[in-house]
C-alpha cells in the first residue's frame, strides 16, 4: 500500500533515494529483479523447510517437541555451507570468467535443487535434504556475488551508493514479504487436506468433536424467559 | 486432545507434503524464470568493453 506513495514522493525529490531512473536500463532491471526475486523465494523456502522439518519429519521419528527447533535450525546448515563455499569462489571467478555465465549457472542450479524438494517424500532420509540445501545454497552463492557486480556495474558511477541502497532494500522487502505470501500459500494449499485428515482421525479413533463446555449467553438467557 | 510427535506427524504429513509441494512448484517457477532473462542479457565486462570503444571513438 505504501509502495504507491514511496513512488510519487520519489520521483520528485531533489536527491532521491530511489532513483526510478535507473530501471531504464535493461541490464540493470534484469540483474535487480533476479535478485529481487530469488532472494524472497530463498527466504520463503527456508523458511517452508524448517516447518516440514519441525512439523513432519522430526515428530515422525520420533523427537520431542521440544527439541525439534533446534534441529531443524542444525539440519538447515548444509544451505549456509553451500553459500559459504560458493560465493567467495563465484567473486573470484565474476573478475575472470565475467558474471553472466556465473549467475546462469547459480541459478540454474538453484532451479534444479528446488525441483528436486518437489520430488522429496515425506519420510526422507536425511541425506536428501541435505544435499538438495547444499546444492541450493552452493547456486545461490554461485550467483549472488556475480549478480551484485553485475547490478554495481549497470549504474552510473555516480549512483553507486542509491544502487547498493536500492538492491539492499529491495532484497530486505522481497524477504520480509515472501515470508507472508509463502504462509498464505502454504495455508491456501493446506487447509483442505488437513481437514479431511484430522476428520478420518477423529474416525478411526472415535475422538468426539470439540464441544463448547457451556451454552452460549443467549442460549442460557433465552431458557431463563 | 494430546498427541505425542509420531501420532501428529503421520496425521500432518500427508496433507502438509501436498501443500509443500504445491508452494515449490511456484518458487521453481519462479526461480526458472529468472535463467533465461539473465542468459539473455549482456555481460557487464561486455557493456563496459563496449562503452570503452564508445568512449575512443568519440575521442
Amino acid at each position: 500500500m505504501t509502495l504507491l506513495p514511496l513512488i510519487y514522493v520519489e520521483r520528485k525529490a531533489r536527491s532521491p533515494l530511489f532513483v526510478f531512473s535507473l530501471f531504464k536500463h535493461v541490464d540493470f532491471s534484469i540483474a535487480i529483479a533476479s535478485n529481487t526475486l530469488v532472494s524472497g523465494v530463498r527466504q520463503g523456502l527456508t523458511i517452508l523447510i524448517i516447518i516440514l522439518l519441525q512439523a513432519v519429519w522430526l515428530p515422525l521419528h520420533g523427537v520431542p517437541f521440544s527439541l525439534t527447533p533446534l534441529l531443524a535450525g542444525l539440519y538447515m546448515l548444509p544451505n549456509s555451507v553451500g553459500f559459504m563455499v560458493a560465493a567467495p569462489v563465484a567473486g573470484r571467478l565474476s573478475d575472470r570468467l565475467g558474471s553472466k555465465k556465473l549467475t546462469t549457472a547459480g541459478l540454474s542450479i538453484t532451479a534444479i535443487s528446488t525441483l528436486a524438494l518437489y520430488f522429496l517424500p515425506y519420510d526422507f532420509q536425511l541425506w536428501q535434504l541435505f544435499a538438495i540445501t547444499f546444492f541450493s545454497g552452493l547456486g545461490m552463492g554461485l550467483f549472488s556475488a556475480p549478480n551484485l557486480a553485475d547490478i554495481m556495474a549497470s549504474a552510473p558511477p555516480n549512483y553507486r551508493g542509491a544502487t547498493s541502497g536500492m538492491r539492499g532494500t529491495l532484497q530486505n522487502t522481497a524477504s520480509a514479504i515472501s515470508v507472508a505470501i509463502y504462509f498464505t500459500l502454504l495455508f491456501l494449499f493446506l487447509y483442505q487436506p488437513l481437514m479431511n485428515a484430522e476428520m478420518s482421525f477423529r474416525l478411526s479413533h472415535i475422538v468426539p468433536p470439540p464441544v463448547v463446555s457451556s451454552p452460549p449467553y443467549w442460549v442460557t438467557t433465552r431458557s431463563r424467559e | 486432545m494430546n498427541l505425542d510427535p509420531k501420532t501428529f506427524g503421520s496425521l500432518v504429513a500427508e496433507p502438509f507434503m501436498e501443500a509443500f509441494k504445491g508452494v515449490v512448484l511456484v518458487s521453481f517457477a519462479i526461480t526458472a524464470l529468472t535463467v533465461p532473462l539473465n542468459y539473455l542479457r549482456k555481460d557487464a565486462r561486455v557493456r563496459e568493453s563496449q562503452a570503452r570503444v564508445k568512449d575512443v571513438r568519440a575521442s
